[in-house]
């Protein structure tokens, strides 16, 4: 069945793909559902350090729009006190560059509370997010059973379908109900039924294909008797059929 | 006297014919699946990526047309049969449709339609791993029979359910391969991946790509990692937007499911009448061409008057299939054009549906794209505040192989 080449390796194991270190054992020990990561070791410096510690007057500012202090400057006082930072409120929605810097007669805000802050704003976005997509689920089932209401009435109209198969159910013409010519009408009886019996030489069209089919009810519905004959000898000719 | 043989050879010939019949089996393989259970820790997510159409390399000149709707509604519909079968096979996680190679998973699979017309359908799939290992690329054909698509057997499923069948079990042999270890990591690199595409900052360090192209991992962040946390959630977001997606491909899969197969059915009957039409002209022109060389062979070359007569008549029974086979060829013009207003008529079905259903992926991808984007800001501003002043990861982020 497949008739193309394998090209690629499953798994491999070059040295661009092995995992480095004890980065990810082959033992399988692994419980977690997600991948677990390894524990933080005491010196390290690959993380930040979380710990609050205001730092004051050491380094520039720590947001954009506070260009105008020098450093160690008391950052506008526009912003709420502290105690109230980790509030999402605290900020200016979906902008984290216009969080409050500090609070009245407080002194600039902790890195640890600006996080805390973003935190918040990141926290609450993605509250907005998960009512965004609830919303769209929600109209997506609706849109479900609109369709499913809408089906039976479309079986209904399946003879005005554009496409002869619009409606599977739909029922269809005996025998050839192939294209139909500039893309209209659908699965209705023909105008002109087949209603002039083969003769008898001819046998059951069971085993016709397309062509012998057409050329089968073409001469079932000719009633011209000489057209209608010279459709047969079409037919029995295609059918290898003697006469 | 050879001569008059050679005329009583072509006469038997033209007498017998031939008859040609080609087998289709309606044998589907069964989806096989793995000899033990998977553990949930080592399950693959696996993405599908809506398939290319192929419309852009077709060649006008070939018979059989193509149908750009027809073929951009294929390239939605056929993912979905495929992650059914994957489905059916216990060995992944989640198995998604994806509407682009942008979605970081496990593993990604992409497909091109090369050929489908109800008859045959031909794909070239590839499947790669988060690394950038690849796992599958191959071409995958197959041909329909016309029990496929009687009303009984379409109940039950797709005429080309073979090939999502094989492709099935093709990955799932591949997956057999990859030790648990190195499972294990393809969704280590994929979070880390996912981590790096929202704070390139925080997680520079983690991956080295090779020569080869793939992803290492050189080391990891702490299991505690707030930064990791945070990406984790947003990555739960992701999932979300994915899942609502596979709503808007069911939905469309339903819709298109019926006027679809019906169009295959009608093709795959116009698309068989060529191909004897076809056959049977190839055939009578040969045989006619071999029966009047014959002829004349036999005319100039025979020594008795009754080898002279009987070369006539392979000459003129040589010229009358000539003709017949012609005149088949011509014939075949009638199912090309059958074929022509099928897929007019499908595309005037499908084509509302399509624009429907991408209008309403971008619609969303775009509000979910703008809300990452925020996302991406709020995270940077983040990981300046968490590292303050600190340099870290100075001398590996100066390294241009390390990401």
């Amino acid at each position: 069945m497949p008739n193309g080449a394998q090209e690629g390796r499953a798994g491999g194991g070059s040295s661009d793909e092995t995992i480095a270190g004890a980065a990810a054992g082959n033992d399988g020990s692994a419980s977690a559902a997600e991948p677990g990561f390894e524990p933080t070791r005491q010196g390290e410096q690959s993380l930040p350090d979380l710990r609050d510690n205001p730092r004051r007057g050491q380094s520039g500012p720590a947001f954009p729009g506070a260009t105008a202090q020098g450093p160690g400057a008391m950052p506008p006082v526009h912003s709420p006190p502290v105690g109230d930072a980790a509030q999402p409120d605290a900020t200016a929605a979906g902008d984290p560059g216009a969080a409050p810097v500090g609070g009245v007669g407080q002194g600039p805000l902790t890195n640890a509370e600006q996080v805390a802050i973003l935190d918040a704003e990141l926290e609450r976005s993605t509250g907005d997010f998960d009512a965004l997509i609830l919303e769209e689920q929600a109209q997506q089932r609706q849109r479900d059973r609109e369709q499913v209401e809408r089906a039976p009435a479309e079986e209904d109209d399946a003879q005005t379908s554009t496409f002869p198969g619009g409606t599977a159910s739909a029922p269809r013409a005996a025998g050839y109900d192939g294209p139909v010519p500039g893309g209209s009408a659908g699965g209705g009886p023909p105008a002109d039924p087949a209603k002039y019996p083969p003769p008898k030489d001819i046998p059951a069209g069971d085993d016709d294909d397309v062509v012998a089919r057409q050329l089968r009810e073409a001469a079932m519905r000719e009633p011209d008797p000489a057209v209608r004959e010279r459709l047969w000898d079409e037919y029995r000719k295609y059918k290898g059929i003697s006469q | 006297m050879s001569a008059l043989r050679l005329v009583l050879c072509i006469l038997l010939m033209l007498a017998t014919g031939c008859v040609n019949h080609t087998v289709r089996s309606t044998q589907v393989p069964a989806i096989n699946v793995p000899a033990a259970p998977i553990p949930e820790a080592f399950l693959l997510d696996v993405g599908i990526v809506a398939f290319d159409p192929g419309i852009d390399d077709h060649d006008e000149d070939e018979d059989m047309p193509i149908y750009p709707e027809v073929r951009r509604a294929e390239s939605l519909f056929l993912p979905n049969q495929l992650a059914a079968a994957l489905q059916e096979s216990g060995a992944w996680g989640a198995v998604r449709v994806l509407p682009d190679e942008s979605q970081l998973t496990d593993l990604v699979i992409t497909g091109k339609i090369l050929h489908s017309d109800g008859e045959k359908l031909q794909l070239a799939v590839r499947a790669s791993d988060s690394r950038g290992v690849t796992w599958l690329d191959k071409t995958y054909k197959s041909h329909a029979s016309g029990y496929a698509y009687t009303v009984t057997a379409r109940s039950s499923q797709d005429p080309f359910q073979a090939i999502f069948n094989q492709i099935a079990n093709d990955l799932l042999a591949a997956l057999e391969k990859v030790e648990l270890g190195e499972r294990r990591e393809v969704r280590l690199v994929t979070e880390l991946l996912f981590a790096q595409s929202f704070s390139e900052e925080a997680f520079r360090g983690y991956l080295v790509r090779g020569s080869g192209k793939t992803y290492s991992i050189v080391r990891l962040p702490a299991e505690e990692d707030p930064m990791l946390n945070r990406v984790r959630k947003i990555r739960e977001r992701d999932h979300l937007f994915i899942d609502t997606l596979q709503d808007y491909y069911v939905t469309f899969d339903e819709l298109m499911s019926d006027p679809y197969h019906e169009w295959r059915r009608l093709s795959y009957e116009e698309v068989i009448a060529i191909q004897e039409l076809k056959a049977q002209s190839r055939q009578q022109l040969i045989t006619g061409a071999i029966a009047v060389l014959g002829g004349i062979a036999a005319q100039v070359e025979g020594d008795h008057e009754a080898s002279r007569a009987a070369g006539r008549i392979a000459v003129l029974g040589g010229a009358y299939i000539i003709k017949s086979g012609l005149y088949k060829r011509n014939e075949t013009q009638i199912h090309v054009e059958a074929l022509q207003e099928l897929g007019e008529s499908m595309e005037m079905e499908i084509a509302p549906k399509v624009i429907e259903l991408e209008d309403r992926t971008i619609t969303l991808s775009g509000s979910v794209e703008d809300q990452y984007a925020q996302w991406r800001d709020l995270l940077a501003e983040i990981y300046r505040k968490e590292v303050g002043d600190l340099q870290p990861l100075e001398a590996v982020a100066s390294d241009p192989a390390t990401l």
